[in-house]
């Protein structure tokens, strides 16, 4: 699996250039030439037919096709774009860049969307943490504004439309959509239940409302440039183009890097120089989280296993945001999954009693283990709970609540249960951590 | 499926046997008609789903299989199938339990919920038997108070979302909501405020666990010692149907029934904490007479005897006529028979008039077609042109905000907002008055009025229904009649209902004790209403029986009001000590709310059963035997002293009641009443046992219909054509003409302002005098000013302003500026610590008033 | 007298301008008056509650669901140690015990001075510099105990003014004005859009058929 040099950076192409993100650049890098080419010489359909052909998979996490997902907007008299920046999912960090160093490429590609489903208004939900991100994204607003690209008759095809930059407020629930919409209707971020509330259907203020992802967004002023066919000409089968992969941990590089999809896997990009440039310290990969901290943990024999959609759901947990997680050998599991457990026991949103109950009670005893107060029996009860909260804990899980939020819980608690048991033993038997 | 028709039903299968649904239906729902039970917490049939608590998950088939889902938010489906039962549906349940449990502390045997908690219940049911929980709980602060009547506990809140939801959903008064996030998600108010809601109580009522509490019924008793009776609200004329609950001969707590047709279980807080004052100390229990200037205890023998010397000296001396009977609008209907009877057949006077507000009188309420508050909900377009409905008829607003969310138009006419305004698609900023004129002459008003009805209704009406009654207490009643009565030659299809809101002022009316009718509405030749009286008893020798009135709170001319009762021999016949029984002579305990049985009168005319749940406190006696006793000591052939046979009497005599029977209106057929006369359809719900539904109405212990198991069309014809003789026929009499001097209503008068004088829930009488916790509620009087006026002399929002009415009477009030206000009004705002009534003139068409500085 | 000052308000007036429905705003205001007021104060929530139509208590409610949201005083800077997967591989345990240690203040608390209030954040998406710390949402890292005292001192000093705005400040940079485009200006436009979707539509199966 040879990664041939000449595949496009779609989406960091201005990464690291000058005042990437101010409007000089972009227009010097080209930008804005695909939202006109979209709006002056493109239907709609045409500009939905290319995104489709190009099978762009949703960035965010769940990983659906974007044009099948516009296809599916119920047709309505109004019709709203949400763009989702709202990335909380711990080791993801790659839209954060992308909306600090390239918003412009996010207006273009949210533009040209509401364009192609037909919005009558677009809103990017930027995460209310990124205080430098809102501001350049602003700024790039109100400079897209000034250069006529946004508001009324753009480049004179007598489209319209505005874009409204939204900060959350920190709550890493409002990354999931329809617990997106709630805050953006100024409420707490309680997702709705699906069905009906599927967001294409009932949406934002219960109108027809299309969610996606900033990188997916990134990723729409190239597709229109070149056609959704070179798009779907990179990477293999579903997984088609490029992405950005954030790689964190025990690894030399931590990074986010942009590669052509299911060509590489894992292991190269851990170890290639260009990327993560292999294990600190040189140590050796104990597991290792392939997709974000819901995603279930792989092993090291998991490794070569390659970067596409279908291939790691097929091994058992996902690609999820794109963010990978190394541990070394000097890793204590028991308090990674504690801390992941911590995590999602904070930011619960409440609603559902298995999640907001479970989720507190699994890191009470996680917590109790690894500070060395733990029990034998605490291992099943561990597992019955998680079992309580998504049966079979398995991947894809089944549900006991109104969002995945909860069956993401059991994830990381009981991969490391199933695969480091006997470390968890350790931290019984012994009282304590054996890491400190 | 986009285009076929909605079917009938659908089918679906439930645990392998295939039942039968409504379209739409939620599972749950089906289920439980069908007879399986799901558990729950969250989910409340008069509220919109959530599915949060998880507690109802079952196992349902679907594109990719059997899933879990909840089964209070997903509606069934043709060929749907729904297991409830399997292992999968018992582990998921199971797991919510013991994750409700724990956080939830195990403080059952000092819980005011313990004995009545669905979580308490289900553990016991399904739940697991040893907590494998030993981390330490969450802990908040012990409970605190929410509002003077609510207290909460947040260590017990299982997040269902209950009482958020009512509040914001269902009462329109959000200041509570969640707070927080995830496992530390807590109930708030807005720090340091209260939650200020004239319904707080339904969130007591609905709340799942002990998490809210209500300070009336803290630690008063526990549900498995509580007893109940079906019985009907009495603090106003909607009537909402309720239980009496009560341990060991006292009253310990009202709860809401789930009546289809009147409350949907909701009560007000006025309604639901009143028996608070059942057991206070301002409770009249022994009978006095005058001795000299003292009042003294005396046996009953002795104050009825009094009573009749009283009766025979002044027939001999001055004519029956000088006697007069006011009130009666808090009696039971066969207490009103029997007092009619007493003063216009055994006495022989036409005195009698138990509307001491002066609402819509009682000639046009029988001269117009009625509606049912249902036919109100369902209207094409409902006409609100009355008093403020919160205030007034509390939980008809409530109904009204249920009914416009599923699409009622309300057209509003009333010159202030009222609560109803937010409801209205359009309001009509109108004097009942202006609006009479010009449906009776043509202009604006009417033609906008019109315009608004008749889009929706037609021209005559159908469909329509209009909602008349007092916007302005300083009116003279016969504005209101003329509204209604116009309204009615206008539009002769359309139905009414008026809002007089005594509790039985219907009833009273029904019975003859108004001037110019008879029991039945029955005409007789007009006479004196109560201001009349009033004005005669002041200069000429009277006796005068006040039953359960307070002249001097209720009616205008304070000053000719306190000179009739100084001249005047005056017997009070009351439950509470008020104002006037300072000048009684005879003082006659009254039995209060749950010591007596017997029926009331809603302003739909749905007469129902009052539960009788304990023995009248004191001496105290019920209406019908005190009028009974007064009768035999006058002489006049005893009447009958038992509800029944006073009821058989009534439905015996008076075509009214015909075909109605005291056993009927508590029968599972009419668990509801029956609206007299019958022949219109009756409206039922169920001919089954009410069912009992643990989780929606905690703490019914009888078997209740819970839940809006049949839509409101499910009317079917009352028992009328049983009947011998087939339906009973009381004819409507004609419409009555009133003259209105529209031109003095509205001709602005130089240098003064008119006066608009309203009410609010909470307005200050005798029994929430007695309430101890309640009172503190107690409005306070205030005028509000538009902020000019204020301005103009000189006073600031909340300082003390003069008032001087058209009679020269001043009045020190509170003043609030309030920007709102339409020009050349200020709206008076009636309550504790200035009587604002009496600037009002009896018999003027308008009141107005000076603002001047203190 | 608004609690808002009249420059926040006109802002806030703004604000409510961009969305469909005022309640939309409400977080966004939030934002505002803690750039005002450093946390949100009940005036200036009962203000937001007028200008938004909701009752204050839903204000309270809904603000007290978000971590940047206080509903108590806070100090100048808000400190955030990352202590999630990425950065706990990295150190973030050990340098949030630091912060505790050498700011005097447990996780959560405010320092006696009012300077600093001390948190323990979850993922700020700055893990490729893990362990990171967020003051005022503006990212350091990775710090060592060492660099985290350093930051601290040069906070304190004044160093960063400029760089880490006043808590409560979350943008700098404003939109310069309301929606350009009014809704129903788009909604009519949009009814075009179909209808030529539609037409295009037609006379494509017209051609398929006619071929
Ligand atoms: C708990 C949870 C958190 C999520 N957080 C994010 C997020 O931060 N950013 C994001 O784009 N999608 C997030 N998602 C996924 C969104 O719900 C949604 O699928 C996505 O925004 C759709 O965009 P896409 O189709 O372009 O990927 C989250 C989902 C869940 C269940
Ligand atoms: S207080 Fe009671 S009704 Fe309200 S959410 Fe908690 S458990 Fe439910
Ligand atoms: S989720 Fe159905 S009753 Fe609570």
């Amino acid at each position: 699996m040879e990664q041939t040099n000449q595949v496009p950076k779609i989406v960091t192409s201005r990464i690291g250039l000058e005042e990437s993100w101010g409007i000089k650049t972009y227009l010097a890098t080209g930008g804005y030439t695909a939202l006109r080419k979209a709006l002056t010489t493109m239907t709609p359909e045409q500009v939905a037919d290319e995104v489709s052909k190009s099978n762009l998979l949703g960035r965010g996490g769940a990983g659906f096709e974007v044009g099948r997902k516009w296809s599916m907007l119920k047709p309505g008299p109004v019709r709203y774009l949400v763009v989702n920046g709202d990335e909380s999912e711990p080791a993801t960090f790659k839209d954060h860049m992308l909306i600090e160093n390239d918003p412009h490429q996010i207006v273009e590609g949210t533009l040209i969307s509401a364009y192609a489903v037909g919005a009558a208004r677009a809103f990017i939900f930027v995460r209310g943490e990124f205080a430098l991100g809102l501001e350049r994204l602003q700024a790039a607003v109100n400079e897209a504004y000034a250069y006529g690209a946004i508001g009324r008759n753009i480049f004179g095809s007598g489209f319209s439309v505005d874009l409204v930059v939204h900060p959350g407020a920190g709550a890493y629930i409002c990354g999931e959509e329809t617990a997106l919409l709630e805050s953006l209707e100024g409420k707490r971020g309680f997702p709705r239940i699906k069905p009906p509330y599927f967001p294409a259907v009932i949406g934002l203020y219960g109108e027809p409302t299309i969610v996606n992802n900033v990188e997916s967004m990134s990723n729409i002023p190239w597709i229109v440039n070149n056609g959704g066919a070179s798009f779907a000409a990179l990477g293999v089968g579903r997984s088609t183009g490029t992405r950005i992969f954030a790689l964190a941990g025990h690894v030399n590089r931590p990074g986010n890097y942009e590669v052509e999809m299911a060509k590489l896997t894992f292991r190269d990009l851990v170890e290639r120089p260009e990327y993560g440039g292999g294990m600190r310290l040189g140590r050796q990969v104990k597991a290792f989280i392939p997709g974000g901290v819901s995603a279930p943990w792989f092993a090291p024999d998991q490794l070569d296993i390659p970067l596409s959609q279908d291939d790691v759901a097929k091994a058992g947990s996902m690609l999820g945001s794109g963010s990978i997680v190394m541990m070394d050998d000097h890793t204590c599991m028991v308090r990674a999954a504690w801390r992941i457990a911590k995590f999602f026991w904070r930011e619960s949103c409440g609603q559902c009693t298995p999640c907001r109950e479970g989720s507190g009670w699994i890191e009470k005893m996680m917590r109790r283990i690894e500070q060395g107060a733990g029990r034998e029996a605490d291992l099943d009860l561990l597992m019955d709970a998680c079992d309580n909260i998504s049966p079979g804990v398995a991947w894809p899980p089944q549900q006991t609540t109104i969002c995945v939020l909860g069956p993401s819980i059991p994830s990381s608690v009981a991969s490391a249960i199933r695969m480091f048991r006997d470390e968890f033993l350790v931290h019984i038997k012994e009282g304590g951590c054996p890491y400190e | 499926m986009s285009n076929a028709e909605t079917p009938a039903s659908v089918h679906i299968t439930l645990d392998g046997v295939e039942i039968e649904a409504k379209p739409g239906e939620l599972i749950i729902e089906a289920a439980e008609r069908a007879g399986t039970f799901i558990p729950r917490f969250c989910y409340h049939p008069r509220m919109r789903s959530v599915g949060v608590c998880r507690m109802c998950l079952v196992e349902v088939s679907g594109p990719r299989g059997f899933s879990l889902q909840p089964s209070c938010y997903l509606p069934v489906a043709e060929g749907m199938q729904v297991v409830t039962k399997s292992d999968k549906v018992k582990k998921a349940q199971d797991g919510v339990l013991e994750f409700l449990l724990i956080n939830h502390p195990l403080d059952c045997p000092v819980c005011d919920k313990g004995g009545e908690c669905p979580l308490q219940d289900q553990t016991l049911a399904y739940g697991p038997g040893e907590s494998r929980f030993v981390e330490e709980k969450r802990h908040w602060e012990k409970p605190i108070e929410i509002s003077k009547l609510v207290l909460l506990d947040r260590e017990r809140c299982i997040q269902c979302d209950r009482c958020t939801r009512f509040a914001d959903e269902v009462a329109r008064d959000a200041f509570i909501d969640f707070a927080g996030r995830g496992d530390n998600t807590e109930i708030s108010t807005f720090p340091d405020r209260e939650f200020t809601s004239y319904f707080s109580g339904n969130t007591v009522q609905i709340c799942p666990v002990g998490a809210l509490t209500a300070r009336p019924y803290r630690f008063k008793a526990r549900p498995w010692d509580l007893e109940e009776a079906e019985s009907t609200c009495t603090q106003c004329s909607l009537g909402c149907r309720m239980a009496v609950q009560f341990s060991r001969g006292e009253v310990t707590r009202f709860v809401g029934i789930d009546s289809d047709v009147v409350n949907t279980s909701w009560l007000c807080d006025l309604g639901r904490f009143s028996y608070e004052a059942l057991d206070s100390d301002k409770r009249l229990v022994e009978p006095k007479v005058r001795y000299r200037s003292e009042m003294a205890d005396v046996s009953w023998r002795d104050a009825i005897a009094r009573v009749g010397t009283h009766i025979r000296n002044f027939t001999s001396g001055h004519g029956a006529g000088s006697i007069a009977f006011l009130g009666g609008a808090g009696f039971t209907n066969e207490g009103i028979y029997s007092f009619v009877k007493l003063a216009k057949t055994a006495i022989g006077t036409s005195l009698f008039d138990a509307d001491i507000d002066g609402g819509v009188p009682a000639s046009v309420v029988f001269a117009t077609p009625r509606a049912t508050l249902v036919e109100a909900l369902e209207a094409k377009v409902l006409v609100v042109a009355s008093s403020d409905v919160r205030e007034e008829l509390p939980v008809l607003f409530l109904r009204l905000n249920e009914a416009v969310k599923k699409g009622l138009r309300i057209i509003e006419v009333s010159e202030l907002e009222t609560s109803i305004s937010p409801l209205a698609t359009e309001r009509l900023p109108f004097s009942a008055a202006r609006l009479a004129a010009s449906l009776r002459s043509g202009g604006a008003a009417a033609e906008r009025l019109a315009a608004a009805v008749n889009a929706s209704a037609g021209d005559a009406g159908e469909g329509a229904v209009f909602l008349v009654g007092k916007s302005n207490f300083a009116d003279p009643s016969a504005v209101y009649g003329s509204l209604a009565s116009v309204c009615s030659k206008k539009w002769p299809a359309a139905k009414f209902l008026f809002s007089n809101s005594r509790a039985n002022i219907f009833g009273a009316m029904d019975l003859g004790a108004v001037p110019g009718w008879l029991p039945g509405r029955v005409a007789a030749p007009a006479s004196d209403d109560a201001r009349e009286i009033i004005a005669r008893a002041a200069d000429e020798p009277m006796l005068l029986f006040l039953l359960g009135v307070d002249p001097l709170a209720d009616l205008p001319d304070t000053a000719l009001v306190k000179a009739a009762l100084e001249n005047a021999t005056v017997v009070v016949i009351d439950s509470f000590e008020n104002s006037a029984t300072d000048y009684a002579d005879v003082i006659l305990p009254l039995a209060a709310f749950g010591e007596s049985a017997g029926t009331t009168t809603n302003f739909e005319g749905r007469v129902t059963r009052l539960g009788q749940v304990t023995v009248p406190k004191g001496q105290a006696k019920p209406d019908y035997l005190i009028a009974a006793e007064i009768a035999r000591e006058i002489g006049a052939p005893s009447g009958r002293t038992a509800p029944e046979a006073i009821f058989a009497e009534m439905s015996g005599e008076l075509a009214l009641y015909r075909g109605v029977s005291y056993a009927d209106l508590a029968s599972n057929r009419y668990p509801d009443g029956l609206v007299v006369p019958l022949g219109r359809k009756a409206i039922s719900i169920g001919s089954g046992p009410r069912k009992l539904d643990p989780i929606a109405t905690p703490g019914l212990i009888a078997p209740y219909h819970q839940g809006p198991a049949k839509p409101f069309a499910s009317e079917e014809a009352g028992p009328a054509t049983k009947v011998d003789g087939g339906a009973p026929s009381v004819s409507a009499p004609n419409l009555p003409e009133f003259t209105v001097d529209a031109a003095a209503v509205s001709a602005p008068v130089e240098g003064r302002l008119r006066l608009l004088l309203t009410r609010r829930m909470y307005r200050p009488t005798p029994q929430l005098a007695a309430a101890p916790i309640l009172s503190q509620l107690t409005a306070q009087a205030e005028v509000r000013v538009a902020p000019a006026t204020l301005e103009s002399i000189g006073a600031a929002d909340g300082s003390e302003v003069k008032l001087t009415g058209d009679h020269g009477v001043e009045v020190l009030v509170v003043a609030r500026a309030d920007k709102a206000l339409p020009e050349g009004v200020v709206q008076g705002r009636l309550g504790k610590g200035a009587n604002l009534l009496q600037l009002v003139r009896s018999g003027s068409w308008a009141t107005h008033v000076k603002v001047g500085s203190n | 007298m608004g609690a808002f000052s009249p420059e926040m308000r006109e802002r806030a007036e703004n604000l409510l301008t961009l969305y469909p429905k005022r309640r939309s705003a409400l977080i966004p205001l939030c934002h505002l008056a803690q750039e005002q007021a450093g946390h949100l104060t009940s005036p200036l929530m009962e203000e937001i509650a007028e200008l938004t139509g909701v009752t204050p208590a839903e204000v309270y409610g809904t603000a007290s669901f978000y971590d940047m949201l206080h509903t108590e005083q806070v100090g100048k800077f808000l400190v955030g140690v990352c202590t999630n997967v990425a950065c706990l591989l990295q150190g973030g345990g050990e340098l949030l015990e630091h912060a505790e240690a050498s700011l005097g203040v447990a996780a959560g608390g405010t320092t006696e001075d009012e300077m600093f209030t001390l948190e323990e954040v979850e993922c700020v998406a700055h893990c490729d510099k893990a362990p990171a710390v967020q003051v005022n949402y503006r990212f350091f890292g990775p710090l060592t105990g060492e660099s985290f005292d350093d930051l601290i001192a040069k906070l304190r000093a004044g160093e960063y003014d400029g760089v880490v705005p006043p808590h409560g400040t979350l943008t700098r940079v404003t939109r310069e004005n309301g929606i350009e485009v009014p809704l129903d200006e788009v909604l009519a436009e949009r009814k075009e859009m179909d209808r030529a979707k539609a037409e295009r539509k037609a006379a494509a199966e017209a051609a398929k058929e006619g071929n």
